[in-house]
């Protein structure tokens, strides 16, 4: 019988589903009660939102944090990336979301297991302008040394970048635009930046980049210019790299801000800033 | 839609009500778990109604929920990081065993579905959205790319690759 299935058309096989439809779906009770309870007790914590605002936590906090998205990624399995990466993948990046619960995992792993990291997580993000970045340079040097062509957003909210720089990568390099300070922008405590932009070559190499979500941050799918993106908000997030070996290690600079990472003509793109969706799709429909 | 949209809960309870089986449906296409559907339809529907604000006046609020019913589904997948089981499994196996008895006529309409079912089980999660979207829950091609969160030009062929794969996946029964 699957051979006869197999004979039919599109839109037999259409039909052939379309009778089937709640063959065996289970009776589902009305979730209304306890959504109307849920939403009485006020919206859910967005993490490093109201981290940034409150000014009873500094960095400390922030670290912590930090360091149990880090061993949380160290704790996972091949098998649970590529799970991840097969539902939220973009070329050349992984995203997953951390359990519910990572104090435990942290524990379970130990600080021993833990790989030595290149840089001081919470210590690189005093300057934007650390190596992070890679090399600052004028915008037309950033053009000749890319081994892509660049682009940048045109929003006249942003403007011109502050800073270019351009930062070797496995397989290429990396364009980072810098925007200090823009009216309608919250500065990153951080990073001491309004906004940045991110661009790079995605290779099909899956392992790329690894970008890790706390519990609490959202992932959203998008559409910018006719392809694919996210927008990730209500941190924690953090992006990792991953190196040829599987070692993976944080990315050094970190504006904590909500986030919209999209592929455009096999170029990968990301804006972090502390802004709406709705400015971040206006902003990233501006790129050129 | 716009008294929910001002605080008004017992307006949003409308809406959830309205549109919260197919949420259910969907979720389920995504986990295969009645409890995870049911668990990744409340939070959805919750944290939609946090969002109401970014919510564009006058867009369809269905293609939305959906798209955020079917990430916290998704996300859901990702943390338990569990294969489909149960449910998928006596499926077939009833399936396999029963094929030889059914009369031709029957066919279409009775062990097929089941048939059909296994195989979609076997599918990848967006290939399985993307059949229920449309042969499912007869959502519109507009709908579709706003749910599935691509563009419009691409949701035939979705479809048209999504059909080819479950074509193939026969072969396994």
């Amino acid at each position: 019988m699957a051979s006869d299935l197999r004979r039919l058309s599109d839109d037999e096989l259409g039909a052939a589903l379309r009778a089937g439809a709640s063959a065996e779906e289970p009776r589902f009770t009305d979730v209304w009660p306890a959504v109307r309870e849920r939403i009485a007790a006020g919206p859910v914590r967005r993490g490093r939102l109201s981290l940034l605002r409150s000014p009873r936590y500094g960095l400390a906090p922030l670290a912590v944090t930090l360091a149990l998205l880090l061993a949380t990624a160290f704790a996972l399995s091949p098998a649970a990336l590529s799970a991840a990466a097969e539902a939220l993948g973009l070329r050349g990046v992984q995203i997953f979301q951390a359990p519910a619960t990572p104090a435990a995992t942290a524990r379970a792993t130990g600080a021993s297991s833990t790989p030595a990291i290149s840089s001081n997580p919470t210590g690189a993000t005093a300057s934007p302008a650390a190596a992070a970045l890679g090399e600052a340079m004028s915008m037309a040097e950033a053009r000749q040394r890319a081994s892509f062509a660049v682009v940048a957003p045109l929003d006249p909210a942003l403007g011109a970048p502050d800073e270019v720089h351009v930062r070797a990568i496995p397989g290429g390099n990396q364009v980072n635009l810098v925007y200090r300070t823009r009216p309608g922008f919250p500065t990153s405590v951080q990073a001491g930046v309004a906004a940045l932009f991110s661009e790079f070559r995605g290779s099909v190499d899956p392992g790329l980049f690894v970008k890790v979500l706390g519990p609490d941050a959202t992932v959203e799918q998008v559409v910018v210019d006719g392809q694919r993106g996210f927008w990730i908000a209500g941190a924690p997030h953090q992006f990792f790299y991953r190196d040829g070996a599987g070692n993976i290690y944080p990315e050094s600079l970190r504006l904590a801000g909500n986030t919209l990472l999209w592929e455009r003509d096999g170029l990968l793109l990301r804006l972090e800033a502390q802004v709406d969706r709705e400015t971040a799709m206006r902003i990233a429909s501006s790129v050129r | 839609m716009d008294r929910a949209k001002n605080g008004d809960a017992d307006a949003y309870g409308d809406l959830v009500r309205r549109y919260q089986q197919i949420a259910l449906r969907t979720a389920y296409v995504v986990t295969r778990s009645a409890t995870e559907a049911e668990d990744a339809t409340q939070e959805a529907f919750t944290k939609a109604y946090f969002a109401l604000d970014r919510f564009r006046a006058g867009a369809p609020f269905r293609p939305w929920i959906l798209r955020i019913v079917a990430n916290e589904a998704r996300n859901r997948r990702v943390r338990s990081a569990r294969r489909p089981t149960v449910g998928l499994e006596t499926v077939r196996d009833r399936a396999l065993g029963d094929t030889a008895l059914s009369p031709e006529a029957a066919a279409l309409a009775g062990e097929s579905k089941a048939v059909l079912s296994a195989a979609l089980g076997r599918l990848r999660e967006e290939d399985r959205l993307v059949i229920a979207y449309r042969y499912y829950f007869d959502l519109s091609e507009a709908e579709m790319a706003e749910a599935l969160g691509v563009a419009r030009g691409t949701v035939k062929s979705r479809l048209s690759r999504a059909l080819g794969r479950l074509r193939a996946g026969l072969d396994g029964v």
